[in-house]
């Protein structure tokens, strides 16, 4: 349901400081961010809009693709 | 855990389009402003990701484009609700300024390729009131300009109480909900601005989180306000509107105001059976039609594009995406090309909010932005006579010059020490239990007694059934575990929440009428009786007990 993060992101936070709903985690800034609460997650695209390197996608669940 | 004690002259609950609004007047004054917000202020509320869309009259000289003329609207579609000195007010007296604005900050309302205004009409309205622009960085355009102006910025504090002293607002409290550090601010002012109640009912898709409007919404000011003391109006109305099967996000109003047309499983068009104005009659309309075309089994409903010019699909297109960033992203995965096929459409899930455009509901305000407590001010959606974005963002500016006006002419009042400790344990309390249950277990049953007791059809006897089903379900707020903070948040929205649902109920079960179908249609009143509900329910809490009474309004035209 949530956006992806893929192989481009270069580990800003962006998307974790920005998210509306505070749904990613991020607690080595090594790594990338992880989505902790997917469940929670509005799809407004804010992580998107704000991240510098269009690493983040979105993956629509069947649920919503499919009904 | 740390409490932090601040002292500043006006707060600004809720950093939304609204609260930003009252945040920039009341800094523009030279006041000191504190704004907290759950989120991060540059991507919060209800326009997290864009808005595309701004409702204004011009003045152009049309007969429609007038403010009387504007007026004249707002008081036939929000008639019964709407006070319309205060529209006058808050909306009208702060249009010209509110559109400078944004142009100063960097979001114009005209086109910036032609310098025109792109104009269209849907919703009842007499004239195409509706401006199309991109309101994708509004809200970061917004924020650098609070930040600019010097407001402290409370980004990811959530507010849990607002301190009232002898019926006058002394001070609020709030946690960080990612560090749990506390917050206990003394102030002279405080703007509420959360926005409306947007998780309270099942969705079509059974994702909580899957709402049209921000599911961080969750009608905490209305809450706060109410067991501050304060009234709260226009309670019992529900709205729902049309959105893409599957994906519950904005985009009506651009399919509507380009001539999009609503075809039905027979491919016939419906809405002209229901509504003289057919597609572009005002929002309940076409969800009672569509609620109406697929309970008589003339379902699945679409929406069909195909038959509009090249450069109005073009336009809608680009429009859509502006309203809701990810929706294109949506299309591409369920495969929908709109100028190719028509687009297959449902009925979205209910929320707390006002009726219609130009009415909101919430805290009930006065034409100073003032609520029935001292010193308490609403804007935005959580105030009874705001609503979207037009108001959020002229509304908002007049809350926070009313907020500031206030506070330049009244002391800080007496914050006691014990109120302190009280919210601390109160805060904290869901984190130290050893188990519990989930937020979303109790949400879940919430959600479900909503939907089938207090939605699009309702009854005393369905009313009466989800007053004794709410009242079963509250204790287990208590016995709610929250293993973080963030989890904290979450529960306080649920006992949110469930306060917005018990508030609704009683004012629906109040209203003997029907008004603004489906959005308060009482099966057992189904008509609009105005001579005698002609007004707003009123609501008080006091002791624990929920009061109502009804408040006439008398219209001079």
């Amino acid at each position: 349901m949530p956006p992806v993060i893929n192989d481009k992101c270069i580990y800003c936070g962006n998307c974790y400081e920005i998210c509306p709903g505070d749904v990613f985690t991020w607690s080595d800034q090594s790594e990338k961010p992880t989505i902790f609460y997917p469940a929670e997650c509005w799809h407004c695209g804010a992580c998107r809009l704000e991240c510098p390197v269009d690493a983040i996608e979105y993956d629509f669940p069947l649920g919503m693709t499919h009904v | 855990m740390k409490t932090h004690h601040l002292k500043t002259d006006v707060v600004i609950m809720g950093g939304g389009l609204a609260g930003l609004n009252a945040a920039i007047a009341a800094a523009e004054r030279g006041l000191q402003v504190i704004v907290m917000d759950k989120g991060k202020i540059e991507r919060s509320g209800n326009i997290s990701g864009g808005v595309d869309h701004f409702m204004a009259y011009l003045e152009t000289g049309e007969q429609w484009d007038s403010r009387e003329a504007y007026l004249r609207f707002v008081q036939e579609e929000g008639y019964g609700i709407v006070n319309i000195e205060i529209h006058n007010r808050v909306f009208c007296d702060e249009l010209k300024g509110a559109i400078k604005r944004l142009e100063r900050i960097g979001s114009p309302l005209p086109d910036p390729n032609t310098g025109a205004y792109y104009r269209t009409a849907s919703m009842g309205q007499p004239g195409p009131y509706w401006i199309n622009f991109n309101g994708k960085y509004l809200k970061p355009n917004l924020a650098k300009e609070v930040r600019r102006l010097g407001c402290t910025v409370l980004d990811r504090v959530m507010t849990t109480r607002l301190f009232v002293s002898d019926r006058k607002l002394v001070g609020a409290f709030g946690f960080h909900t990612r560090t749990g550090e506390m917050y206990f601010i003394e102030c002279k002012a405080l703007v509420a601005a959360t926005g409306n109640t947007n998780r309270l009912y099942e969705t079509p898709t059974r994702m909580p989180f899957n709402t049209w409007l921000c599911p961080y919404d969750t009608g905490d000011a209305q809450r706060l306000a109410l067991e501050g003391g304060a009234t709260l109006a226009n309670m019992e109305f529900l709205r729902m509107t049309i959105v893409p099967k599957g994906f519950s996000a904005p985009g009506l109003n651009a399919f509507t105001g380009m001539g999009s047309y609503f075809i039905n499983g027979l491919g016939e068009r419906y809405m002209s059976k229901y509504h003289e104005k057919a597609e572009k009659a005002p929002r309940n309309w076409l969800v009672w039609g569509t609620l109406s075309e697929m309970k008589e089994g003339r379902g699945p409903v679409f929406v069909d594009s195909r038959h509009l010019p090249p450069e109005n699909l073009t336009h809608l297109k680009k429009t859509l995406g502006l309203d809701k960033e990810t929706l294109n992203d949506f299309f591409k995965a369920r495969g929908i090309d709109i100028e190719k096929e028509p687009m297959e459409i449902m009925v979205s899930e209910a929320m707390q909010t006002g009726p219609i455009e130009v009415v909101g509901s919430g805290i009930h305000i006065d034409k100073n932005c003032m609520s029935t407590v001292e010193g308490l001010f609403a804007a935005g959606d959580c105030a009874d006579q705001m609503k979207v974005v037009h108001m959020a963002v002229a509304g908002g500016y007049a809350s926070g010059k009313c907020a500031a006006e206030y506070a330049l002419h009244h002391p800080f009042g007496g914050c006691r020490s014990e109120w302190v400790r009280e919210e601390e344990a109160r805060t904290m309390a869901p984190m130290r239990r050893k188990q519990g249950l989930h937020y979303q277990e109790v949400e879940d049953v919430l959600r479900r007694i909503m939907a089938e007791n207090v939605g699009p059809s309702r009854t005393k006897t369905s009313l009466e059934t989800a007053q004794k089903k709410i009242k079963a379900l509250a204790p287990y707020l208590d016995e709610i575990k929250a293993n973080n903070v963030h989890e904290r948040m979450r529960s306080f929205e649920t006992e949110s929440l469930m306060k917005v649902g018990e508030i609704m109920t009683h004012a629906a079960m109040f209203r003997e009428e029907s008004r603004f179908i489906p959005y308060h249609y009482r099966e057992d009143y189904p008509e609009t009786d105005n001579k005698n509900w002609c007004g707003q329910i009123l609501i008080k809490q006091k002791d624990e007990t929920i009061t109502t009474e009804f408040k006439p309004l008398n219209y001079k035209i």
